[in-house]
């Protein structure tokens, strides 16, 4: 009993580093394809290690004993949920709600944030967190919608047996099979990852990095590694619903990546939206197209007879 | 157009074209008040702005009222010379608001006090307890020399610039 | 453990943080230096939005007293390790302000500088030359400012109190010396 804890505990720390390292990697590579966009040569790929190296050797101050927990508070629930997320094909907390419990804790993640950065006193981060927290309102309300429509779909909220129901080929992906929730959750997919147009949590012309206003040194760096994390999980669990999983890691990083560089593309070309633009946004074309999709299911699955 | 320009010369005042669209009035101290309103009451209604000239050698401040009229198409700059000795005035800033702010700036670089002005207190620079800088007596050189202390540097071998005369 | 040194030294010279304090007319030229045509993201630089994340303090032009108050304020909430690099000629003798009243003359009387660019303007090439041997000073460990700043905090508090905190008429005092004298 006691080394099968110590085993599942050794192999939840190497899940949280690979999802820091796939996150890091992504996100230099991300730097790289932006800097051949805007043609320059752009920063080494390893970068993102380098500059997160660098962070945890800078002195740092904190802001009391609130600002701390809320930096663990807003990370410990993505650590949580990232165990429940199949990589691959491999689990480490198979459970029959995983779904769900994925979707509450990454909400959770945020509120920790939110506690942290207000304890800063900082107007900044004040506006940038009230921010973040209704873009969330905005994207979360399709996101949403469409997850209802999957567990409708599978009848199942078991992450792995939604995997499983897809395996055998592209045309059994959800992907093909509800192709308006995917667009709801790909467009959703960018306010979550916080990138244009959707970036006005973290504008830095023009509210200073916003909740990241006062982070700096080693407090920085961890916000750094829950960014990165946040990406992993983030696409991860796209992958799991609409890109049917993946038999190893390898192809799993794989379909992030190419999630990943859809997001960066578009990143690249878009402006950013004010704030109620773009929640109103979230509730306007994703919502219908989540809610047509939701319908559609409900409809063929002989849920209601029409 | 000449006609504005008859009437203040009616009123003993000199007055004379500077170009096309821009005329200049000189008033003495105790009649500003009421050119000014007087040229309100035509159709100067925009207030342009107030500056300040050092005459150190003839011992006066000449302030200078720049007011447009957009319905005529000129533009008025009103003169007064007050002496440098005892450099007050009274405040214009019953006729336009933004007067205030002008009269503040004057006060801060010209050590001119402006009487029914409330709100004379520091503007620009802080913690100023000098001679105001803008005036001609004050030696700015001197100034910061004293108080940046910049000497000729052995170590990186800079030296100050030669000042020309 | 001069081991260990040796490599935070070469990852901090790989990746340094810039804060730009714009005051005067060098600002135009960073926009240059960070896009397509000079790029200094390349040598891991990238601007940063707030002092507590920066570790590059890249002063552009002249600073007045009001303005010098507010670099001090910058500086001292950055986290160490940090330099600061003073850019064009307002920040080594004043430049065509050296007479200005309100204008100080050497930076580094009031906060450490690491690196001066000479020029006015120091061109875009001139910036990332800058930034090239500030990498290479910090990677052997000789860019010490902000500890020469701890370590001779009273002289530098002197000399930011006698421009910031002023009691009397500076050149009241001119005329005390030349009186004695």
């Amino acid at each position: 009993m006691v080394i099968e804890f110590l085993i599942k505990l050794v192999q939840g720390i190497g899940i949280g580093a690979l999802a820091l390292a796939t996150g890091l990697l992504f996100g230099g590579i991300a730097r790289k394809i932006m800097a051949r966009i805007q043609r320059r040569y752009g920063p080494p790929f390893t970068q993102n290690f380098i500059d997160l190296f660098k962070l945890f050797s800078k002195s740092s101050v904190s802001h009391g004993w609130a600002f701390d927990l809320g930096l663990v508070a807003g990370f410990a629930p993505m650590l949580a949920a990232l165990m429940f997320l199949p990589i691959g094909s491999f689990t480490l907390l198979p459970s029959d709600s995983s779904l769900i419990m994925i979707i509450y804790l990454m909400m959770m993640a945020y509120l920790g944030m939110a506690m942290g950065v207000l304890a800063s006193g900082n107007p900044n981060s004040a506006i940038g967190m009230s921010r973040a927290l209704m873009l969330m309102a905005g994207y979360e309300v399709p996101f949403a919608a469409v997850i209802f429509s999957v567990y409708l779909f599978s009848k199942t909220g078991y992450l792995t047996q939604i995997v499983a129901m897809q395996s055998g080929g592209f045309m059994n992906w959800n992907m093909v099979k509800m192709p308006l929730g995917f667009l709801a959750v790909e467009i959703a997919l960018q306010g979550m990852l916080g990138e244009k147009p959707f970036d006005q949590a973290i504008a830095p012309a023009e509210i200073a990095s916003g909740p990241m206003v006062e982070l700096g040194g080693k407090y920085l760096g961890f916000g750094m590694i829950q960014h990165s994390v946040g990406l992993f999980l983030e696409t991860g669990i796209v992958v799991d619903l609409f890109l049917g999983g993946a038999p190893n890691f390898w192809i799993f990083i794989a379909k992030q990546f190419v999630l990943y560089f859809i997001v960066v593309l578009v990143d690249a070309i878009l402006p950013r939206l004010r704030v109620h633009e773009a929640t109103s946004f979230f509730w306007k074309l994703p919502l219908f197209l989540g809610i047509l999709q939701a319908l559609i299911v409900i409809i063929q699955g002989g849920v209601i007879n029409v | 157009m000449d006609d504005i320009l008859n009437e203040i010369k009616a009123m003993d005042l000199k007055a004379s074209w500077l170009g096309d669209w821009e005329f200049e009035v000189l008033t003495p101290k105790d009649r500003l008040a009421s050119t000014l309103s007087y040229l309100k009451l035509k159709g100067f209604k925009a207030f342009m702005g107030l500056s300040c000239v050092d005459w150190i050698e003839d011992g006066t401040f000449e302030l200078v009222y720049i007011i447009q009229s957009y319905d005529l198409a000129l533009e008025a700059i009103v003169k007064t010379k007050i002496p440098r000795q005892k450099p007050v005035i009274e405040s214009m800033r019953s006729l336009w608001g933004l007067c205030e702010v002008y009269e503040r700036e004057m006060h801060e670089f010209f050590g001119i006090e402006f009487v029914g002005n409330p709100n004379l207190k520091p503007f620009f620079l802080e913690n100023w307890l000098d001679t105001p800088p803008l005036r001609k007596d004050f030696d700015t050189l001197a100034f910061s020399e004293e108080l940046f202390e910049f000497k000729e540097d052995e170590t990186h071998g800079i030296k100050p610039p030669k000042r020309i005369e | 453990m001069s081991e260990w040194n040796e490599i935070v030294d070469y990852f901090r010279g790989r990746s340094m943080w810039m804060l730009h304090y714009c005051t005067g007319c060098g600002a135009i030229e960073l926009p240059p230096t960070m896009t397509s045509r000079w790029d200094m993201e390349r040598f891991g630089i990238t601007p940063m939005a707030t002092p507590r994340q920066a570790d590059i303090l890249l002063i552009t032009g002249y600073l007045a007293i009001k303005t010098l108050k507010r670099v001090v304020y910058t500086y001292e909430q950055m986290q160490a390790p940090k330099w600061v690099l003073g850019f064009g000629s307002c920040t080594i003798n004043g430049g065509i302000y050296w007479d200005s009243y309100n204008v100080i003359e050497r930076l580094d009387k009031y906060i450490p500088v690491d690196i001066y660019i000479a020029g006015c303007m120091p061109r875009p090439e001139a910036i990332l030359d800058a930034f090239v041997k500030l990498k290479e000073m910090v990677q052997k460990g000789e860019a010490k400012g902000y500890e020469k700043y701890v370590k001779n905090y009273e002289w530098y508090k002197a000399n930011q109190d006698r421009v910031l905190k002023r009691t009397e008429p500076v050149l009241k005092r001119i005329e005390k010396v030349t009186k004695i004298g």
